[in-house]
């Protein structure tokens, strides 16, 4: 690689990794997975970044990594470690405690579910942009978004801070 | 709100209070980072391949040589080979010595670790005549550096500023020349506090804004595709430029600057505009109005600052 080449990738690191970092801190539920994660993505993405920034979409080809390495990623895992909880490293406040909740039952749906989540509601992306992310037909992403929605939805509204939110 | 309406909030929430203390310098170390795991991928697969050739070279070459050796002689067996140092014979050395491991060579220090590296040295050093002054840690190596400004009369880009730094480089630019009659100077300021250094480069009529990074300034574009600048009101757009926490997210932000008066000249409010920073590029942000300023408020709103930092003190100039 050259030095150009070098300096474009870190001038796209430094503008563009914390929203990675963000989408991937939702597809895994997880700081540390997330890290590694854009990490992975990052590293995918360089072997082939002459080409990408030639062709001058880089986020989207790097997002594109993210999403699919997640997802790939997360099958590989899941027959040998899980998040089941993280440990709070700072008192939690009202919106922390909530945003646990959500990551919390982020986790509890299936992988691809969780990423048709997160490109829909956080990146809002179509339903066709997410279907050609995922590589899966339009029908399916409205069927796991039906899916998502109905889960999170109980999930959330059996969370404790939305019960007291109820209450008050 | 609908549930997908809340969840949206909830997802973008969650994602923006959890990146809070991302930072300069650890978005440079993880691209470094990235960069030396696959340089080090790269050297490991030469290697093996190396190591594969020579192991084959040696099946293949080893039964040939002990076919054509008369009955009885000693036959030498395959030797395990692990690189291709050892199949000359060479002794090994610190020099012909297994690749690093992927592990090793990610062994960089931790991003958030502080203290970077400084510019490697050029053996450049400023042109005699040259204004120069302390400036701030431009390249992250936790020491103070120098700025400079010298002009070169009859140059087609007749002014050149920058910094060499205390480790010994130097990272310089320059400026065309405009009919402003005024000196240029220069203002290095770390805009987050956290390692976002830029240089606010003033011909007296406008700033341009240039970023420092990996030891190279580089000049910051607008939407446009041309570098960005300040007014410093003569076009009407502006009067200066600062840096304060604008928003309230507890990051200082980088603000150009309107000062509004009335028909006698009082001031009346400041304008502040955002200045998004995202790398090489530029964008203008969200716009708040401070009314009734203070006379400190209207004379910054009038001048080069970022902080604590004035172009007036900390800046260094053409001096002509």
């Amino acid at each position: 690689m050259s030095e150009e080449t070098d300096e474009s990738f870190r001038w796209f690191v430094v503008a563009h990794r914390r929203s990675l970092l963000r989408s991937a801190l939702l597809l895994t539920g997880d700081r540390g997975h997330a890290e590694d994660l854009v990490q992975t993505a990052l590293l995918k993405s360089y072997r082939h970044w002459d080409r990408i920034s030639s062709r001058g979409e880089p986020v989207a080809y790097v997002h594109r990594v993210l999403v699919t390495t997640s997802t790939s990623w997360w099958r590989r895992r899941s027959a040998t470690e899980q998040v089941m909880d993280t440990i709070p490293d700072r008192a939690a406040g009202p919106d922390q405690q909530r945003d646990d909740e959500l990551l919390q039952a982020l986790r509890t749906l299936p992988p691809r579910m969780r990423a048709v989540v997160v490109l829909r509601f956080y990146e809002d992306r179509s339903e066709a942009q997410t279907a050609e992310l995922l590589g899966c037909s339009v029908g399916t992403v409205k069927t796991q978004t039906s899916r998502a929605m109905a889960r999170l939805r109980e999930l959330l509204s059996a969370a404790p801070t939305e019960r007291e939110a109820v209450r008050q | 709100m609908s549930f997908e309406s809340e969840l949206r909030n909830r997802l973008h929430g969650a994602a923006r209070r959890a990146d809070a203390e991302s930072d300069y310098y650890e978005e440079t170390a993880v691209a470094d980072n990235v960069i030396t795991r696959r340089r080090a991928q790269r050297r490991n697969r030469a290697a093996v391949l190396v190591s594969a050739a020579a192991v084959l070279l040696i099946g293949v070459a080893v039964p040939a040589i002990a076919g054509r050796l008369p009955a009885g002689a000693p036959v030498a067996g395959p030797a395990p080979v692990s690189s291709a140092a050892q199949q000359t014979g060479e002794p090994p050395s610190a020099t012909n010595g297994p690749e690093p491991t992927p592990s090793s060579a990610t062994s960089s220090p931790p991003a958030s670790s502080g203290a970077r590296a400084g510019c490697p040295s050029s053996g450049e050093s400023i042109p005699a005549g040259t204004n120069s002054k302390p400036t701030i840690d431009v390249d992250g190596d936790g020491r103070p550096d120098t700025a400079f400004f010298s002009e070169q009369p009859g140059a087609q880009n007749g002014f050149t500023f920058g910094v060499r730094t205390a480790s010994g480089g130097v990272v310089r630019s320059s400026m065309g020349l405009s009919g402003s009659p005024v000196e240029r100077s220069v203002l290095f300021a770390d805009v987050t506090g956290r390692g976002e250094v830029i240089a606010l480069a003033s011909d007296g009529r406008q700033v341009q804004l240039w970023a420092v990074s990996t030891c190279r300034l580089i000049p910051v574009q607008n939407a446009q595709g041309q570098q960005y600048t300040f007014d410093l009101g003569y076009s009407g757009y502006g009067t200066g430029v600062g840096c304060a926490d604008a928003d309230g997210d507890g990051t200082r932000d980088l603000l150009g600057l309107k000062l509004v008066t009335d028909s006698g000249g009082s001031p009346t409010s400041v304008e502040r505009t955002i200045i998004a920073l995202n790398g090489p590029h530029a964008a203008n942000g969200a716009r708040s109005i401070v009314p009734a300023p203070t006379a400190a408020e209207a004379a910054r709103a009038g001048s080069i600052t970022c902080g604590d930092l004035t172009m007036a003190a900390d800046g260094v100039s053409s001096g002509h």
